[in-house]
C-alpha cells in the first residue's frame, strides 16, 4: 500500500512541474500577438490583444490563476477559435489512443515473441534478424518511414488513403510506422530481460524438476522477464505520443500529437499547456498501472 | 447531366478501390465512404486546405485558410477587374466620392443574407462600425482607422466620412489582400448571436452557405441557390487540412481530393506528369522582399546597402530555385499594382562595383536570421545569398529560427541586419509598401523622412494619376536609396484535378464560386 501512496505522490509531483515547466516553456517562446495578428499589425493592436489575453498581468498572477484553474480541469480557451481546450484535447485525444493502442499492438505482437526466440536461440538466425532489425528500425526516423509506406502502400499499391482519420483503412498506415518506431527498444530489451533470467538458478531448477523446455519458458523464464518489459512498455506510451508528432502530421491524424506541434508553432499557450498536462496525467496514471500490473506478474513484488 | 455522369464516373473508380478494403474487412467505421455516396449525385469539389480553420467571423480573422472559405460565404461592396486591376461594384451598384473626405456607396436591391432578410444599408454601417470599435480587437482595425462616421442615407445608400482624404479606402471595399477586409455582415444576425456563435456558424449573402464544419476535420459549404449573382458551378465544397506538403500532393494524385493549396514547387513536375492532376498558378503570389536594416550599421551606410545589393545574382538565384514560377521585380511591389513602375530595372548583377564599394571597410561581419519553410524555398535563397555575399566581403553567420520567433523578433525590430519578407499585393495599390518602408510600421526598418514625407502626400491626393505619379516617384527613391536589396514574386501554385478548372487572378484567394468543371 505504502509503495502505492509513494507512486500517487510523485506522479502529482510529476504532473507539477510538467505543468509549471510547460508554462515558463511557452512565454519563453515568443510573444502570441505577433503570429495571431497579421505581421503588419501596429504595437497598439498586438497590446491590445495581449491585454485581452491577460498576457500583460505579472507572470506570478498569470501563473497561479493558470493553476487553480488547472485543478479544476479548466484550461482555459484557445487563443484562436476559443473553444474550450478540455473540448480541443477530447477531441483529439480518443484519436492517438486509438493510433497509440494500435501501433503497440502491431509492435508487441512481433517484438516480444522475437524477442523470446532470439534470447531461447541466442545468436540463431532469429537472433541476427531481430538485432538487424532493430538497428533499421531505430535508425529510421517516423516521418520518412511514414512518407515510405505513403509511397508503397497507398501511391503505388493503392491499398490505403493517403491521409486522414477515420476508419481502420486510414488507421493501418499511421499505426505501422509508429509500430516500427516502437519495435527495436521492445524486441531488444525482450531479448536481453530472457538473457538475464535464462542462467539463473530457478530457471535450473525448474528444468531440473523435468520441466518441460516450452513451459519453463513460458512460466518460469516469461514472468521473471517480463518485468522489465512491462516497465518499458509504459514508458513506450509517452514515446509514442513523442512519436506520434511526427506521424500525426505525416498522416494528417487529427490526434493530440499533431495538436502539440501546431499548438506550438502558433503560440496557442492554452492549448500547448492543456495537451502537456493531459499528457502528464495519462502518462503517470499508466506507470502506476504498469506498477500494479509488475506487482500481479511477479507475485514476489508485492510483500517488498 | 453530362457534369453529373462525369462526377459519378470518378467516384465509381473511388469505389473501387473503398470496395476492395470493404472485403478485407479493413473498414471499421466507413464514414468518408458513405459519405462519397452521397457526393456522387453532386458536381463536389474537394479542396485540401494547408493550415486548418480558426474563425469564420470575417470581423476577427484575416487567416488565410480562414480567408479561403469566408471569401465564399461573405462578401464585399466591391471586387476587382482582374482585366485591368480597377475595382468594380459588387454588393455595391456604384460607389463615388462626394468630396476628397465623403465616400456615397448604392447597394443593390436584390442582395438577400442566406437567411433569406434584404440587404440594407444598416448592414454596411453595422459592419463598419464593428470593425472599428477598438475593444473588438479586429485585424483589419488598424487599415479602417482613418473612418470618422458611416451614415445610412437610406436603405440602399451608405456615406463614408475620413478624418482626412483617404482614396486607398475603397481597396479595403474588395476581398484580397489579407488584413483590412470589410466582409459586409447582417447586422441582425451578429446581435442576435454570441462570439463564439458567429465564429462557427457564418452566415452572409454570398454564393455558398456553410452546411457543415466538423471542426479539425472537414467542412463543407453547399451552393446558395437563392444567390443574386451568378450561380457557379459547383455545388459543394468539401475542405479539409492537410499540413504536410508531400502528403496533400499524394492525395491530390491518388484522387482523394479534387484541389490542393500550396503546390510545392518540388512537385510541380510530378503533378503535371499525372494522368488526373494538373496545375493551375497565377504569377500574382508573395512579393518577397531582401530587408536591408538601414536604420543601424553596416546598412546605415549607403555604399555597403549598394555593395550589397549588386552582389546578389537574383535572377540567375531566382530563375535556379523557382524557375518559370517566379520573376525578379525593380521595385517593391506586385506589378498587379495600379502605380507599379516597370521601367525601374532590377540591380544589376556586378560584383567588381560591390567589392570597389565594400574597400577599406571590409570585412564586414554580420549575425543574421534565416527562416526555413516559411516562403517557397527560402532557405535556399539564404545560402545563395550568403554565399554570394562572401565573395564580395561579407562575413555571415547565420541562424535558422522558427518563424514564430523570428517575426517577433523583427516586429521588435531585432530581426538582424537582413532578411526576407513575404507580402500579399493583392490589394492592388502600391501603399501596401509602407508596411515594410514607412518610419511607424511595425515591420519597418527604414527609418527615412524623405519617404515618410512622400508617402504622406501620396496617401491624401485624390486624384488618381497624381497619386500614381507620387507613387512612381517613391519607388524611383526606394530604388536609388537601396533599401531593399532584391525582390521577387513567387507564383502561387494550386494542384488541380483534371475534371475541374480554375483561373487564378490574384494569387493567394483560392475561389470556389470561380471554379469550372473541365469540357473533356
Amino acid at each position: 500500500m505504502q509503495v502505492f501512496l509513494r507512486q500517487a505522490i510523485l506522479g502529482i509531483l510529476v504532473v507539477l512541474s510538467a505543468l509549471t515547466l510547460t508554462f515558463i516553456l511557452v512565454r519563453l517562446s515568443g510573444d502570441p500577438t505577433s503570429i495571431i495578428l497579421p505581421q503588419d499589425a501596429t504595437e497598439a493592436q498586438r497590446a491590445l490583444l495581449r491585454e485581452q489575453l491577460g498576457l500583460n498581468q505579472s507572470l506570478v498572477t498569470q501563473f497561479l490563476s493558470y493553476l487553480g484553474n488547472a485543478v479544476t480541469g479548466d484550461f482555459g480557451k484557445s487563443y484562436f477559435d476559443s473553444e474550450s481546450v478540455t473540448s480541443i484535447v477530447m477531441r483529439h485525444l480518443p484519436n492517438t489512443l486509438v493510433l497509440a493502442g494500435a501501433s503497440l499492438a502491431i509492435a508487441c505482437l512481433f517484438a516480444l515473441p522475437l524477442g523470446v526466440m532470439a534470447a531461447v536461440w541466442r545468436d540463431g538466425p532469429v537472433d541476427r534478424f531481430v538485432q538487424v532489425a532493430a538497428v533499421i528500425g531505430a535508425s529510421m526516423p517516423s516521418f520518412w518511414v511514414g512518407l515510405l509506406l505513403i509511397q508503397v502502400f497507398a501511391v503505388g499499391l493503392n491499398l490505403f488513403p493517403t491521409y486522414g482519420t477515420g476508419s481502420a483503412a486510414h488507421l493501418a498506415l499511421p499505426a505501422l510506422t509508429l509500430a516500427i518506431y516502437a519495435f527495436p527498444s521492445l524486441a531488444r530489451l525482450t531479448r536481453s530481460s530472457m538473457l538475464e533470467v535464462l542462467p539463473q538458478s530457478y530457471v535450473m531448477a525448474a528444468r531440473a524438476k523435468g520441466m518441460p523446455e516450452s513451459r519453463v519458458i513460458s512460466r518460469t523464464v516469461l514472468r521473471n522477464g517480463m518485468v522489465p518489459v512491462l516497465t518499458l512498455l509504459a514508458l513506450e506510451i509517452g514515446n509514442l505520443i513523442g512519436g506520434a508528432v511526427l506521424t500525426e502530421t505525416v498522416f494528417a491524424w487529427e490526434g493530440i500529437g499533431r495538436l502539440a506541434i501546431t499548438s506550438i508553432q502558433r503560440r496557442d499557450f492554452p492549448v500547448v499547456q492543456g495537451v502537456v498536462a493531459y499528457v502528464a496525467v495519462g502518462f503517470v496514471i499508466v506507470t502506476f498501472l504498469a506498477e500494479v500490473a509488475i506487482r500481479f506478474v511477479n507475485p514476489r513484488l508485492r510483500h517488498k | 447531366m453530362g457534369v453529373h455522369s462525369r462526377t459519378r464516373a470518378r467516384f465509381t473508380a473511388l469505389h473501387g478501390t473503398r470496395a476492395a478494403m470493404l472485403a478485407f474487412g479493413l473498414s471499421l467505421t466507413a464514414a468518408p465512404f458513405s459519405l462519397s455516396d452521397a457526393l456522387a449525385q453532386t458536381a463536389t469539389a474537394r479542396i485540401a486546405l494547408s493550415g486548418g480553420l480558426d474563425r469564420l467571423d470575417p470581423s476577427m480573422s484575416a487567416n488565410g485558410t480562414d480567408l479561403v472559405v469566408m471569401s465564399q460565404i461573405y462578401e464585399t461592396l466591391l471586387q476587382i477587374d482582374p482585366a485591368t486591376g480597377e475595382l468594380k461594384p459588387k454588393l455595391a451598384e456604384s460607389y463615388s466620392a462626394k468630396s476628397p473626405t465623403v465616400w456615397e456607396i448604392k447597394l443593390r436591391k436584390d442582395v438577400t443574407f442566406h437567411d433569406g432578410t434584404p440587404l440594407t444599408a444598416a448592414d454596411v454601417k453595422y459592419t463598419l462600425q464593428r470593425l472599428l470599435d477598438k475593444d473588438l480587437g479586429s485585424p483589419h482595425y488598424s487599415q479602417l482607422t482613418s473612418i470618422k462616421e458611416v451614415r445610412a442615407v437610406d436603405d440602399h445608400t451608405v456615406e463614408i466620412e475620413t478624418e482626412t482624404p483617404n482614396p486607398v479606402l475603397m481597396r479595403r471595399m474588395q476581398p484580397i489582400g489579407g488584413s483590412g477586409r470589410v466582409f459586409i455582415v447582417s447586422k441582425a444576425y451578429f446581435e442576435s448571436h454570441t462570439p463564439e456563435e458567429l465564429i462557427n456558424q457564418p452566415m452572409g449573402t454570398g454564393p455558398y452557405k456553410l452546411e457543415s464544419w466538423q471542426k479539425g476535420n472537414s467542412l463543407t459549404l453547399a451552393r446558395n441557390e437563392d444567390y443574386w449573382g451568378e450561380k457557379p458551378a459547383i455545388e459543394k465544397g468539401i475542405f479539409t487540412f492537410i499540413p504536410e506538403n508531400s502528403t496533400r500532393v499524394n492525395a491530390l494524385l491518388q484522387g482523394e481530393v479534387d484541389v490542393i493549396q500550396r503546390l510545392p514547387i518540388s512537385d510541380v513536375e510530378r503533378v503535371k506528369q499525372s494522368d488526373n492532376a494538373h496545375v493551375v498558378s497565377s504569377p500574382n503570389g508573395l512579393v518577397h522582399t531582401l530587408l536591408l536594416d538601414s536604420s543601424k550599421p553596416p546598412f546605415d551606410d549607403i555604399d555597403v546597402r549598394k555593395a550589397f545589393a549588386h552582389a546578389l545574382d537574383t535572377e540567375d538565384m531566382v530563375d535556379g530555385l523557382l524557375g518559370e514560377y517566379g520573376r525578379v521585380l525593380g521595385v517593391p511591389l506586385g506589378p498587379n499594382a495600379v502605380q507599379f513602375d516597370d521601367t525601374i530595372e532590377p540591380y544589376a548583377y556586378d560584383p567588381d562595383l560591390s567589392e570597389k564599394l565594400l574597400e577599406g571597410k571590409t570585412p564586414i561581419k554580420l549575425d543574421t536570421f534565416t527562416s526555413d519553410g516559411r516562403y517557397v524555398n527560402d532557405r535556399d535563397f539564404y545560402q545563395v545569398i550568403n554565399s554570394q555575399l562572401d565573395q564580395v566581403g561579407f562575413e555571415i553567420t547565420p541562424q535558422t529560427l522558427e518563424w514564430g520567433r523570428f517575426i517577433n523578433m523583427m516586429q521588435n525590430r531585432s530581426g538582424g541586419p537582413f532578411y526576407i519578407i513575404g507580402w500579399d499585393f493583392g490589394e492592388g495599390d502600391a501603399s501596401k509598401m509602407n508596411s515594410f518602408l514607412q518610419s511607424s510600421s511595425a515591420l519597418s526598418v527604414t527609418q527615412d523622412a524623405e519617404y515618410d514625407r512622400l508617402v504622406a502626400a501620396a496617401g491624401q491626393e485624390p486624384d488618381d494619376a497624381k497619386r500614381t505619379e507620387i507613387w512612381k516617384q517613391v519607388q524611383k527613391y526606394v530604388h536609388d536609396q537601396y533599401f531593399i536589396a532584391a525582390v521577387w514574386q513567387a507564383s502561387s501554385l494550386y494542384g488541380f484535378s483534371k475534371k475541374l478548372d480554375w483561373t487564378a487572378n490574384f494569387g493567394e484567394n483560392l475561389a470556389l464560386s470561380e471554379f469550372k468543371l473541365s469540357q473533356q
